[in-house]
């Protein structure tokens, strides 16, 4: 628990310090106004967007088996890029924007940004299946028949991977079975 | 204060943020809430209120490392718009589009309004 906690305070100290650095420009701006009215901001936009294809991409990379630890997902996924983007700055922008008497910019504002946020999500997750079958393609290629060091092949060798997940075509993985066996 | 101290405490409270976020999401797996991610919902809620008061209540210059240590720093790291986005995502991949709607909509609709009452309720205190 304790270690997880770590995890999560050093990721959300960086993404934090990331999102300030990026967005500070406007923060002072707005900082500098007697009303503080903060509204529609790309800062926050274009920080909030890239992390939702970030997410997608890190969990995309987990759930199709990259070699990203649960601890690692936790210190970007949970720590990082929790932190870096942000659900408060960018409804009170569209709350100040509605008592501006800017319904339809808030109104566009909230439905697209988080319409761009989830398709980028499901971009950043297939994108990662791609990247991740291509990245076992090519380190099977490398390794074809000596399987030493390959943490796929040996996942094969050991019977924890199995054949439907190496997605090979069948002369390949019964290259791989005599190379193992 | 100097921009490198406010950038280190912006970070500072930006991690008692996101931890503050780990702890209510391993707290809340507890109730079993199993198709709606409930927790991220009530954390996004709970953090728009809080900065759309601290907007309005602590709007003052002399104010503004306050609003940034915990509006920019605190709330920024505690609320989280990617993991929204994730796991509505996440929701209508499972083929729980209803829930997926409902997260999306529910979000904006209750964040923009508890937005709305944090600003109303910072401009009667501040």
């Amino acid at each position: 628990m304790t270690r997880k906690l770590l995890l999560v305070l050093a990721g959300g100290f960086c993404g934090a310090v990331t999102r300030y650095l990026l967005a500070k420009p406007l923060l002072v701006m707005a900082g500098a106004l007697p009303e503080a009215h903060v509204g529609f901001s790309y800062d926050t936009l274009l920080i909030n967007l890239t992390g939702a294809f970030l997410i997608g991409l890190l969990f995309g990379a987990f759930e199709h088996g990259a070699p990203i630890s649960p601890d690692l997902r936790l210190a970007l996924g949970t720590g990082f890029l929790g932190a870096y983007t942000t659900f408060s700055s960018f409804v009170v922008g569209a709350a100040s924007e509605l008592q501006h008497g800017q319904a339809l910019t808030a109104l566009l504002y909230l439905c697209g940004a988080l319409a761009g946020g989830v398709a980028l999500a499901f971009a950043g997750f297939t994108l990662a299946g791609r990247l991740v079958e291509r990245w076992r393609a090519a380190s099977l290629d490398a390794q074809e028949g000596t399987l030493a060091g390959n943490e796929w092949a040996d996942g094969f060798a050991d019977g924890h991977v199995s054949a439907e997940e190496l997605d090979l075509p069948d002369e390949r993985i019964a290259a791989l079975e005599g190379g193992a066996r | 204060m100097s921009g490198l101290v406010i950038t280190l405490g912006v970070g500072a409270t930006g991690a008692l943020g996101a931890a503050a976020r780990y702890l209510i999401v391993e707290w809340i797996a507890h109730w079993r809430v199993r198709r709606f991610p409930l927790a991220t919902f009530l954390i996004n809620i709970t953090g728009a209120f809080a900065l759309g008061f601290l907007t309005t209540a602590f709007a003052s210059a002399a104010q503004l490392d306050m609003r940034l240590l915990l509006g920019v720093g605190f709330l920024g790291g505690y609320t989280t718009f990617s993991t929204l986005s994730y796991e509505t995502f996440a929701l209508g991949r499972r083929g729980e589009s209803l829930y997926a709607w409902l997260n999306a909509g529910g979000s904006l609709l209750a964040g923009v309004v508890a937005a709305a009452l944090g600003l109303a309720l910072g401009l009667r205190i501040g």
